[in-house]
């Protein structure tokens, strides 16, 4: 016959008081904290994404700028120009005034099919700010999505459209010589649905006459 | 024991934070300057070859995000209080032409210290 000697020894449930009420407080920060990282990561990343699309969304409009001809320049009229008489209506494409910020541009530019014949040209190309069904130009969310006013930036030349940038609330062009201005405001959401916005201002050069 | 540890992890992931939103604020700082000396120089494109020499030394803001005046603040002792300055030095003069060498380099005193970004670039007569 053999006698067995259990060992009862374990924590007291004060024990398990004392461990839950330092441990609990210290898993509920080191969560919160995570997910407080994450969010600053995730907010980071969008930012940087939406920086990093705004300067390729103006890489690819200035190669388009660029060889513009400026003789060709037409812009769309807007409410001064009808009030000035220079246009019957708005929207109605006529020549330019320097320094008036306008919502689009047409013009022709140096073919690049002979380099040594720089009088050789596109079809005319018209790039204008295209809005989204939903949304009218009044500096308001019309569709209810967060983004106000947003639509995309449009190539139009020989009858096709083509999109060329997304997500853009302002898109406006201003002409002092043979120097082009233009105002680009991309907004992007984010994971969780928050709105990143970012603004950039560009100047370019048009080289041809 | 394990408080210590716990503080420790805490203290190393608040840490992380501030250094994740100092460069992010430092890419957006980067960007804005990129863009001004980008600016700048196309600007200086318009500029007759002739009136190039006039402008070495000149200063330059650095417009903000939201194309406001005074986007980066310059480091301390800029005479001009502009964070951005043109530089332009002739390069090659042969036969009657010159080209410049222009260089548009922005200083600024970022969250992370001061930082410089340089864009250069030759600029001669378009013929």
């Amino acid at each position: 016959m053999s006698t067995h000697t259990r060992n009862h020894a374990g924590f007291t449930m004060i024990e398990l008081v004392i461990v839950l009420t330092v441990a609990l407080p210290m898993v509920f920060a080191i969560t919160r904290t995570t997910t407080v990282v994450n969010r600053t990561v995730d907010t980071n990343v969008s930012a940087a994404e939406t920086v990093g699309y705004l300067r390729r969304a103006s890489r690819r409009i200035a190669e388009f700028v660029r060889p513009g001809k400026l003789s060709t320049v037409m812009v769309p009229a807007i409410k001064d120009d009808v009030d000035a008489a220079r246009a019957t209506s708005i929207g109605e494409w006529i020549a330019p005034t320097d320094l008036v910020w306008r919502p689009g541009i047409e013009f022709k530019s140096a073919s690049g099919l002979l380099s040594i014949n720089a009088s050789l040209s596109t079809l005319p190309r018209r790039l204008v700010h295209s809005l989204e069904s939903g949304e009218l130009p009044n500096d308001l969310d019309d569709d209810g999505d967060g983004l106000v006013d947003e639509g995309t930036i449009a190539l139009r030349e020989n009858g096709v459209t083509l999109s060329l940038i997304r997500n853009v609330e302002k898109f406006s062009l201003s002409l002092e010589g043979r120097l082009l201005r233009m105002r680009l405001r991309i907004a992007r959401k984010d994971g969780e649905g928050r709105v990143l916005r970012s603004f950039l201002e560009q100047t370019f050069y048009m080289r041809n006459n | 024991m394990a408080s210590l540890f716990g503080l420790i992890i805490m203290g190393a992931v608040l840490t992380m934070i501030t250094r994740q939103s100092v460069h992010r604020q430092t890419n957006v700082e980067s960007s804005l300057a990129l863009s001004a000396a980008i600016n700048n120089l196309e600007q200086i494109r318009a500029v007759p070859t002739t009136g190039l020499p006039a402008l070495d030394g000149v200063g330059f803001d650095v417009p903000g995000l939201n194309g406001a005046p005074g986007g980066l603040p310059p480091v301390n002792g800029d005479v001009d209080g502009l964070p951005g300055k043109l530089t332009v030095a002739l390069d090659q003069n042969t036969g009657g032409v010159s080209i410049y060498r222009v260089d548009a380099v922005v200083t600024w005193d970022g969250v992370s210290g001061p930082r410089q970004v340089r864009m250069g670039c030759l600029i001669g007569e378009r013929k």
